[in-house]
């Protein structure tokens, strides 16, 4: 089935078993193993701050990921991701602070719990056009923001800190045993997340995407599987949102507003739309040029260019990270997984290219 | 008694005004089909343009709207034309997803201009109050809001009834009919989207006097209601998009004095989830469209 040949050129799908196949060639498999090899040595490579950035580009990979399935494939945008996300890393910490749970039974709850809010939220846009998603969960989004600085549960303006921080004896202050962690539910559910693509489900999502009403002709339920896609998505990000708890072990609410969902549109237009590779790329290169901002605003506040720093920080972010996503639309649709995939053609086809 | 009333009519008048920017909504909406989430920031372009030239050049008012209502027609018109020409036939979450882009460049725009000068707590120096007895503004500030109100009139006799407007409903309704009939479909749209920018910013000029609102609350996400007034109204409907906005102006108005401020503030979003769980269509529409 699989031969063992670097060039993919002489290996043609004979079946439909083979196109279902994840690696053309044995090449493609060794290539994932050194990959894997690589990430599992990267802590003892790398200082505390490239490793503490690695956690939180981790983190984001996965929502960046859950929302690819649900905008990329099932084609409904939505903008409430960060809520989603929110409502995950309140629920690991609440469960974690309050009743002492441990983290280990935290995360999985708090991406039920963000499915559970999810699916009782976004009944009404699975049977309506797929920008009524959009709408639905913008204002879902902006209660969300107002609610959590007012609930008593969750600590207000403050937020919530964690002041237990243990799981299996393990110390979380490390940021190893973090890294580990968060790569290991990466890796995981980003597997799960190629399954999905290229099984009955996947494909019933992409058909979903370009004609919904081909689609119930087919027998495949357009509410149940927008519905599923949903649940899917919000599932990764809440489960995101709880490892986000476990990294940072204090959150607050302005961490999760209306511009954390905008930059997860933002990971996945720069990732490539239906991309699940290019939403790791995306949240990589989001948390790089998050950084590069900052170091970019500290130089311009100290030479007295710019005035408040903290806002302009925010408005510097702001706007350069609208100019890429209209650049990426407007001249590289297919983001930086298009990129890749063309430079790996080039090389393929190397005399001909 | 007398402040319920007062309440009322101020709720009216601040939910015509949504209305005014919601109306430019529903017009691309209907003529290309995008939606633009990018509203509010055309709102607030407008009104930001508007202060500048009113309070920091110190023009005189009526210059100042004209020369804000022609910026906001060059704009729209350039937005389309750089933007959302080079799309089209591509699939239609990538000119949503590009307004997206589009609203957070205004607002990282706008909150950079506040930064750089000293415009930070740009007021309108001549505060228009509304009260029961006596209506208490400036003539200047009063023949503003007639002009705008001339101007609607205008626009909607002008798409209603002159062959450019015929033309753009046309494109609006079929546009590959349209086409091959002879109509610049491609001209029609950026046509909609600089008369869309004028109608937003219309209502943010608006906005801008009769709140006396400081710059930092136009550049919070203010825009955000008209959407709660499209969906309130129908995405199809034009006469929708009144009532919707004076039911949002009302609501917002009367939960922000009876209640909290910061609910009244966020009330317009409660309404859309709730309209969009019982009525999803809006008010006046009917057609259940899965596509």
């Amino acid at each position: 089935m699989n031969k063992l040949q670097i060039y993919s050129c002489g290996a043609f799908n004979e079946s439909y078993i083979n196109n279902l196949t994840l690696f053309t060639t044995g090449f493609g498999r060794l290539s994932l193993c050194c990959g894997l090899l690589f990430l599992a040595v990267l802590p003892f490579l790398c200082c505390p701050y490239v490793l503490f950035l690695l956690n939180t580009a981790g983190i984001y990979a996965m929502a960046a990921v859950g929302l690819n399935l649900l905008t990329g494939h099932t084609g409904q945008l939505s903008l409430g991701q960060g809520a989603c996300f929110g409502i995950g890393a309140y629920t690991a910490a609440i469960l974690v602070s309050k009743l002492e749970l441990s983290f280990f039974l935290a995360i999985p709850a708090a991406g039920t719990l963000a499915v559970l809010f999810a699916i009782v939220f976004c009944i009404p846009a699975t049977r309506l056009r797929f920008i009524y998603l959009a709408f639905i969960t913008l204002a879902g989004q902006l209660i969300f923001d107002y609610l959590i600085k007012w609930m008593p549960l969750t600590g207000g303006q403050e937020g919530i800190v964690i002041n237990e921080s243990g799981l299996f004896g393990l110390d979380l202050n490390d940021d190893r045993i973090v890294y580990y962690i968060v790569f290991l539910c990466l890796i995981g559910f980003t597997w799960m997340a190629v399954n999905v693509t290229r099984t009955s489900y996947g494909r019933a999502f992409s058909a979903l995407r370009i004609n919904p009403r081909a689609t119930e002709a087919l027998g495949i339920s357009v509410v149940k599987f927008r519905m599923l896609s949903i649940a899917i998505s919000s599932f990764y990000t809440g489960l995101a949102g709880g490892l986000f708890t476990l990294h940072m072990l204090a959150i607050t609410p302005e961490l999760f507003n209306l511009w954390l969902s905008i930059e997860f549109i933002a990971m996945i237009i720069i990732g490539g739309l239906g991309s699940i590779s290019g939403s790791i790329m995306g949240a990589c290169f989001i948390v790089v040029l998050n950084e590069f901002l900052v170091f970019v605003t500290d130089i311009a506040t100290k030479n007295d260019l710019l005035v408040d720093s903290a806002m302009t920080k925010l408005a510097l972010r702001e706007f350069s990270i609208g100019i890429i996503i209209v650049l990426f639309i407007l001249f590289q649709p297919k983001g930086l997984h298009g990129i890749w995939r063309n430079i790996i053609l080039y090389f393929r086809r190397w005399p001909f290219s | 008694m007398e402040l319920l009333f007062l309440l009322i009519v101020d709720g009216m008048f601040l939910g015509c005004l949504y209305a005014i920017s919601a109306f430019g909504f529903v017009i691309i909406y209907r003529s290309t089909g995008v939606f633009n989430f990018a509203h509010g920031g055309f709102v607030a372009i407008g009104a930001f343009s508007f202060l500048m030239l009113a309070c920091w050049a110190k023009l005189p008012l009526f210059l100042a709207l004209i020369l804000t209502l022609l910026g906001s027609f060059g704009f729209g018109y350039l937005v389309e034309y750089v933007t959302l020409r080079p799309l089209a036939g591509k699939p239609i979450i990538y000119p949503i997803i590009l307004t997206v882009g589009l609203a957070v460049i205004l607002k990282g725009f706008l909150t950079l201009m506040t930064n750089m000068g000293n415009c930070y707590t740009l007021d309108f120096p001549t505060k228009f109050t509304l009260q029961w007895t006596n209506l208490n503004a400036p003539y200047s500030v009063l023949s503003i809001f007639i002009i705008m109100l001339i101007l609607l009139i205008t626009i909607a006799l002008f798409i209603k009834f002159s062959s450019f407007g015929i033309f753009m409903r046309a494109a609006a309704d079929n546009r590959s009919a349209a086409f091959s009939l002879g109509v610049n479909v491609k001209e029609m749209f950026s046509f909609s989207w600089a008369l869309a920018a004028v109608l937003a910013s219309m209502g943010g000029i608006g906005l801008a006097i009769i709140k006396g609102l400081t710059l930092y609350e136009i550049i919070s996400w203010t825009g955000l209601k008209v959407f709660a007034v499209v969906i309130i109204g129908g995405l199809h409907s034009i006469s929708g998009v009144i009532f919707g906005g004076i039911i949002i102006g009302l609501i917002e108005t009367l939960t922000g004095t009876y209640i909290s401020t910061s609910l009244g503030e966020m009330s317009p979003y409660f309404c859309m989830v709730l309209f969009l769980f019982f009525r999803p269509y809006g008010l006046f529409m009917k057609q259940p469209n899965i596509s």
